[in-house]
C-alpha cells in the first residue's frame, strides 16, 4: 500500500495531470458564475402580460472575465482611434482628402500613387508617383515615380507609353530611370558561390531607352528598342559587409575588369505573345517572349560587346473556380564578341530577387547564363485578393549548352499575398525560402 | 468588431456551452410588446395584401405637376440625389436609378418599405414617381459640402450632373424613388449596440432587442445586407401629445438584386466587405473551401440585378458590416423573424412586388417566386431550431384545462403528418406525474391533473413565494424527421382563491 501511494505521490505525474484537473475545473466555476437568461422569472407581480423591464445585472463570474476583456481589448480601441483620427484628417483636408481619393481609385485618372516597398537589401521605399492620361493622345500614358529608401536605396523612373501613337499597329515607348543602389550584395561568380563570400558594392544606374512597338496582332507585338545606360561602381555601403572592391578581387579571385564601371550602347528586338485572359489575375492564356539585345560600349580601359537573349513563358491553367495553376520559365544567355573584355558582373545574367528566385537576395547567384523554372499555386482568398504557393527552382552557369549538370541547382519556395485588379497587380507580398534563409518582398506594382 | 468579439469572453463561452444570453425586452409570451421600435403586423394581425402594398404611405406622393425645389444635394452614400420641396410644401430627398439598370434601385427601395413596415418595423413613406427634369429649380444660395470637403454654392450644373449620371426615360422623364422627410427632429442614426445615455426610454442595449436580433431573418429575406448604422435614423416625434424619440430603418436601395448604383454580385448577402473569418478560412485550406457564391449562376433577369434562392442559405446571410444585434441573435428570436418573415403569403408577396412598378412582368414574376422560395428556406431552417408551437389559448372546461395550439410546421407545409407530442409536468424544477403522449393540436389537462397539480401547490407551500404558483408545462414533438424537438416550455399560474390555472407564460426553449 505504501509502495502504491508512493507511486501516486510521484509529482511529476501530478503536473502532468494538473490540466486535465484544472480544465474540467475552470469550466464547472465559469458555467456556474456566468449567469443565463432563460431561466423562470423569478417573480411575477400578476398574472396579465409583464414586460421584463429589468436588466440582468452581471454575476460575479462576468465581472470577473470582465478585467481581462477590457484589459486585451485596449490595444484595439487605440488602433481603432488612431484609424477615426487619421480618417478623419484626412478627409477633411482637402489635399490630403484629395490625395486619398488618387491613392485608393481604382479607375485610371490623373494623379497621384505612393510607392511603398520593402526588400531585405533596400529596407523600405517610401515614394510618390505621378501618373497622367492622355498626355498627346487618348490611349498613351506617363509615369514619374520616385522613392528613397530607409537603407539609402534610390529610385527615379519616368515611363512614357503611347500603344497607338501612329495609327492602331504602331506605337512607342520612353523609359529613363537612375538607380542608386549601396547595399547590393555580390558573392562571386558561378553557382556554387559560397555565402560566407559576401560583399556589398554600391551601384549608380542611368538609363534611357527609346522604344517601337508595332502590333502584329491583337496578341503579338514587336518591339525594337536601343538606348544608353551608364553604370557607376563604388565599394559597397552596408556597414556589415566588406565592400571593398580590392578585396573582392583578391578573395573571390575574380577578374578585376569585371569591376569596373562601363557604359554601353544597346539595340535589340523582341516579339511578344500575351494570350493570358486578365493581366492582374490570369487564369488561362499564356504569355511568351523572345528578345535579343547587342550592348557595346566600355569599361574606361577596353571595350565591351555582348548579345543578351531572353526567352520568357508563362502558361496559366485554371483548376477550379480561380484556382490557377501558374507555370513559368526563363532562360537567359550573355555572349561576348570578339576581343571584347570581361563583361562587368552587373551586366551579366543573375537568379535572385522577387523576380525570380524568392528565398534569395537579388542577383545572388551572377554568370553568364540562367535557367529558372516556377511553379505557382494561385488561390483567391478575398475579392481581387490571391493567395500563393510557390516553388522556384533555377542556376546559373557559364554556358547552359556546356555547363548545365544537376549540380548547384537552387531552390526556393514559400507563399505570398496578391491584391490584383483586371489590368494589373496592385500589391504583392512574396515570403521566400532558401537555404540561406527567408527573404521577405513587399511592393506595390506589377509581377508575373 | 470581429477582434473585439472574439475578445468577448462571458459571451463566447455562452455560445461554447450554447447558452446565448435571451432577448430582454420580450414579454412572458416570448412576444415583442409594441414601442418606439416596432409595431406588431403580420403575424400578429391579420393584413390584407392592399394594406401590405400600402405600406407607411399616409400620404399621395410628391405633387409632380408643378415645380421642385432643390434645397440640398445629397452627397452623402454612393448613389445621387437631392432634396426638393413640392408646391404643397412636402419635402422629399429623390433618388435615381443607375443609368445601366433602370428600375433596379427604385423598385428595390419602394419593396423594401413596404415589406419592413408590414413586419412592423418604422420607415418613411416612400413613392415612385416621374417627372420632368424641366421642373426643377435649384433654391438660391443652397451650399453644400462636395466630394472634396469643399463648402460652395450648388448651381444648375451640379444639377445638371446629377442628372446625367442617371437613367431618363425614352419620353424625357425621370423615374425616381421619393422618400417623403419624416416629421419631428432628427437625432441622428441608432446604433445596433448600446443604449443612448440621453433618453430615458432606451433602456434596453440595442444588441438584445428581439426585434433588432431577429431583422437577421427578417432582412435575409429580401438581402437587405446594408443594414448597419447608418441606414437608420432617430426622429424626435410628437404623436398623441406625447414627445419620444422614433426609430426608424431608412435607405433600402440596396435590398433584392440591387447594390445602390450596381447589381449585386453573388457575395453580396453573404460575407462582410472584408470579412476576417473567410479570409481566414480561405487562407489556411488553401483554396479547397469553396463558398457558395462561388457556385452562383447568372441572373436571369440582370436588369432586376443579382436575386436569388438557390444557394441562399439562412443561417449563412452576412451583412456588409457586422452587425452587433444579429451576432447576438438567440434560436428563440430567430423563430420570431421567421414567424413574421412566414406570415407573408404568396398574394402579399405580389403585392409587395407590384410596389415596385416593374415593368418587365416575368421579372416581376421571378421575383415573387423567388421570395417564396426564400421564405420557405427562412421557415423551413429557423423553425427546425425550436418546437415550433404557437399561438397558444388556454380555456377552462368543465373538465379540465384545454390549451389550443397552431403547429406552424404543419400549418406551413413542412411537415407532412400530424406530429407527436409529448408533454411533462413540473413545479419548482420537479417533475410531477408521468410523460404522456398525444397527437392533437391540443393539450388537456384532466381535472384530476389540475387537482394533483394543486395539491403539490398546498404540499410545497413556504410563505407567499411566488415560484410555487407557476407550473412548467413542456412539450416536446417529433415529426416527419422522427426526432424529438427542443421543448416549448407553457408557464402556468395557479390561483388557489379560484382554483384556477391560467396560461402566463411561453418560451421556446432552444
Amino acid at each position: 500500500m505504501i509502495m502504491t501511494f508512493g507511486r501516486f505521490a510521484d509529482f511529476s505525474r501530478i503536473r502532468a495531470c494538473l490540466p486535465l484537473i484544472l480544465l474540467p475545473a475552470l469550466f464547472i466555476i465559469l458555467d456556474h458564475s456566468i449567469g443565463f437568461a432563460g431561466e423562470p422569472p423569478a417573480s411575477l407581480s400578476d398574472t396579465t402580460l409583464q414586460i421584463r423591464q429589468q436588466v440582468p445585472n452581471k454575476t460575479f463570474g462576468e465581472i470577473m472575465l470582465d478585467i481581462p476583456e477590457e484589459a486585451l481589448k485596449l490595444p484595439i480601441y487605440f488602433v481603432k482611434g488612431l484609424g477615426y483620427v487619421a480618417l478623419n484628417g484626412v478627409y477633411r483636408n482637402p489635399v490630403l482628402n484629395k490625395l486619398a481619393s488618387y491613392a485608393l481609385s481604382f479607375k485610371p485618372g490623373n494623379g497621384l500613387v505612393p510607392i511603398v516597398s520593402y526588400g531585405s537589401n533596400a529596407g523600405f521605399y517610401l515614394g510618390l508617383g505621378y501618373r497622367h492620361f492622355a498626355v498627346f493622345n487618348d490611349d498613351d500614358q506617363m509615369r514619374v515615380r520616385l522613392a528613397y529608401s530607409t537603407h539609402d536605396y534610390q529610385r527615379y523612373l519616368l515611363d512614357y507609353s503611347s500603344p497607338k501613337m501612329f495609327g492602331n499597329s504602331v506605337g512607342v515607348g520612353f523609359h529613363a530611370a537612375y538607380r542608386y543602389r549601396p547595399r547590393d550584395n555580390f558573392f562571386g561568380i558561378g553557382a556554387a558561390t559560397s555565402r560566407s563570400n559576401e560583399f556589398a558594392y554600391t551601384i549608380e544606374e542611368s538609363t534611357v531607352r527609346p522604344e517601337l512597338i508595332i502590333h502584329a496582332h491583337d496578341n503579338v507585338a514587336f518591339k525594337l528598342n536601343g538606348g544608353y545606360s551608364k553604370f557607376n561602381l563604388f565599394d559597397g555601403k552596408d556597414p556589415a559587409v566588406e565592400g571593398r572592391k580590392s578585396e573582392m578581387i583578391s578573395r573571390l579571385g575574380i577578374d578585376p575588369a569585371q569591376l569596373r564601371s562601363s557604359q554601353v550602347a544597346f539595340m535589340g528586338g523582341s516579339v511578344e505573345l500575351d494570350w493570358r485572359d486578365s493581366k492582374g489575375q490570369p487564369s488561362r492564356g499564356g504569355k511568351e517572349s523572345l528578345s535579343s539585345t547587342y550592348y557595346f560600349g566600355d569599361n574606361g580601359d577596353a571595350d565591351i560587346k555582348f548579345w543578351r537573349t531572353r526567352f520568357e513563358a508563362a502558361h496559366y491553367l485554371n483548376l477550379y473556380k480561380k484556382r490557377i495553376l501558374a507555370a513559368r520559365v526563363i532562360v537567359s544567355t550573355v555572349n561576348k564578341r570578339g576581343s571584347s573584355a570581361p563583361i562587368p558582373f552587373y551586366l551579366l545574367s543573375s537568379l535572385g530577387g522577387v523576380d525570380d528566385l524568392r528565398g534569395y537576395s537579388r542577383s545572388r547567384f551572377v554568370d553568364n547564363d540562367m535557367v529558372l523554372a516556377t511553379l505557382e499555386y494561385r488561390y483567391p482568398i478575398w475579392a481581387l485578393i490571391d493567395a500563393f504557393l510557390f516553388f522556384d527552382y533555377g542556376r546559373v552557369a557559364a554556358s547552359i549548352t556546356d555547363d548545365l549538370d544537376t549540380h548547384d541547382w537552387h531552390e526556393s519556395y514559400g507563399m505570398g499575398l496578391r491584391v490584383w485588379k483586371h489590368d494589373n497587380v496592385l500589391v504583392n507580398l512574396t515570403v521566400g525560402r532558401g537555404l540561406e534563409g527567408t527573404k521577405i518582398f513587399f511592393e506595390l506594382g506589377q509581377d508575373w | 468588431m470581429q477582434g473585439e468579439q472574439l475578445l468577448d469572453f462571458d459571451r463566447n463561452f455562452r455560445k461554447l456551452v450554447d447558452r446565448s444570453r435571451q432577448s430582454y425586452n420580450v414579454n412572458s409570451f416570448d412576444e415583442v410588446p409594441n414601442s418606439s421600435w416596432f409595431t406588431n403586423r403580420m403575424g400578429s394581425v391579420p393584413m390584407t395584401a392592399e394594406q401590405v402594398a400600402q405600406g407607411a404611405t399616409e400620404s399621395q406622393g410628391p405633387d409632380t405637376s408643378g415645380e421642385w425645389i432643390v434645397f440640398r444635394p445629397k452627397v452623402q452614400g454612393v448613389s445621387p440625389g437631392f432634396w426638393i420641396e413640392d408646391k404643397r410644401g412636402d419635402r422629399y430627398i429623390i433618388k435615381f436609378d443607375p443609368p445601366d439598370f433602370p428600375e433596379m434601385s427604385t423598385s428595390a427601395e419602394a419593396m423594401a418599405a413596404r415589406y419592413f413596415h408590414a413586419c412592423g418595423y418604422n420607415v418613411p413613406e416612400v413613392f415612385i414617381v416621374k417627372w420632368r427634369p424641366e421642373n426643377l429649380r435649384v433654391k438660391p444660395d443652397v451650399t453644400f459640402k462636395d466630394r472634396t470637403g469643399v463648402t460652395r454654392t450648388f448651381t444648375q450644373e451640379d444639377l445638371t450632373e446629377i442628372l446625367g449620371r442617371v437613367h431618363h426615360e425614352p419620353d424625357g422623364t425621370i423615374r425616381s424613388l421619393a422618400s417623403k422627410l419624416i416629421a419631428g427632429k432628427v437625432v441622428g442614426p441608432f446604433s445596433y449596440d448600446g443604449t443612448v445615455d440621453d433618453d430615458p426610454n432606451d433602456w434596453c442595449p440595442h444588441e438584445h432587442r428581439r426585434e433588432l436580433r431577429a431583422l437577421y431573418v427578417i432582412a435575409s429575406l429580401v438581402n437587405h445586407y446594408d443594414a448597419k448604422d447608418q441606414n437608420t435614423l432617430d426622429v424626435y416625434v410628437e404623436e398623441d401629445s406625447r414627445h419620444f424619440v422614433k426609430h426608424f430603418l431608412i435607405d433600402f436601395s440596396s435590398t433584392f438584386g440591387a447594390n445602390s448604383d450596381d447589381p449585386k454580385a453573388p457575395i453580396h448577402g453573404y460575407a462582410n466587405t472584408f470579412d476576417i473569418r473567410d479570409v481566414f478560412v480561405s487562407l489556411v485550406t488553401l483554396g479547397t473551401k469553396t463558398w457558395p457564391w462561388e457556385h452562383a449562376k447568372p441572373s436571369p433577369y440582370p436588369g432586376l440585378g443579382y436575386f436569388e434562392s438557390e444557394i441562399f442559405e439562412p443561417n449563412k446571410f452576412d451583412p456588409i458590416v457586422p452587425n452587433p444585434a444579429w451576432e447576438n441573435m438567440t434560436a428563440r428570436d430567430a423563430y420570431w423573424g421567421a414567424k413574421v418573415v412566414m406570415a407573408f403569403r404568396d398574394e402579399h408577396l405580389r403585392a409587395i412586388v407590384s410596389t415596385g412598378k416593374i415593368s418587365d412582368s416575368a421579372g416581376a414574376a421571378y421575383l415573387v417566386k423567388t421570395l417564396g422560395e426564400r421564405r420557405d428556406k427562412i421557415g423551413r431552417f429557423w423553425f427546425a431550431k425550436v418546437n415550433p408551437l404557437d399561438n397558444f389559448e388556454a380555456r377552462s372546461t368543465g373538465a379540465g384545462l384545454e390549451i389550443q395550439f397552431k403547429d406552424l410546421a404543419r400549418e406551413y407545409g413542412f411537415s407532412a403528418d400530424q406530429a407527436m407530442h409529448r408533454m411533462s409536468v413540473s413545479h419548482k424544477g420537479k417533475r410531477i406525474g408521468t410523460e404522456r403522449e398525444f397527437t392533437q393540436d391540443r393539450l388537456d389537462l384532466a381535472q384530476i391533473d389540475l387537482v394533483e397539480m394543486a395539491n403539490v401547490y398546498s404540499a410545497s407551500r413556504n410563505g407567499d413565494d411566488m415560484e410555487e404558483h407557476l407550473f412548467e408545462v413542456r412539450i416536446k414533438s417529433k415529426r416527419d424527421d422522427n426526432r424529438w424537438s427542443k421543448p416549448v416550455a407553457l408557464w402556468l399560474w395557479y390561483a388557489p382563491e379560484h382554483s384556477e390555472f391560467e396560461l402566463v407564460g411561453v418560451e421556446h426553449l432552444d
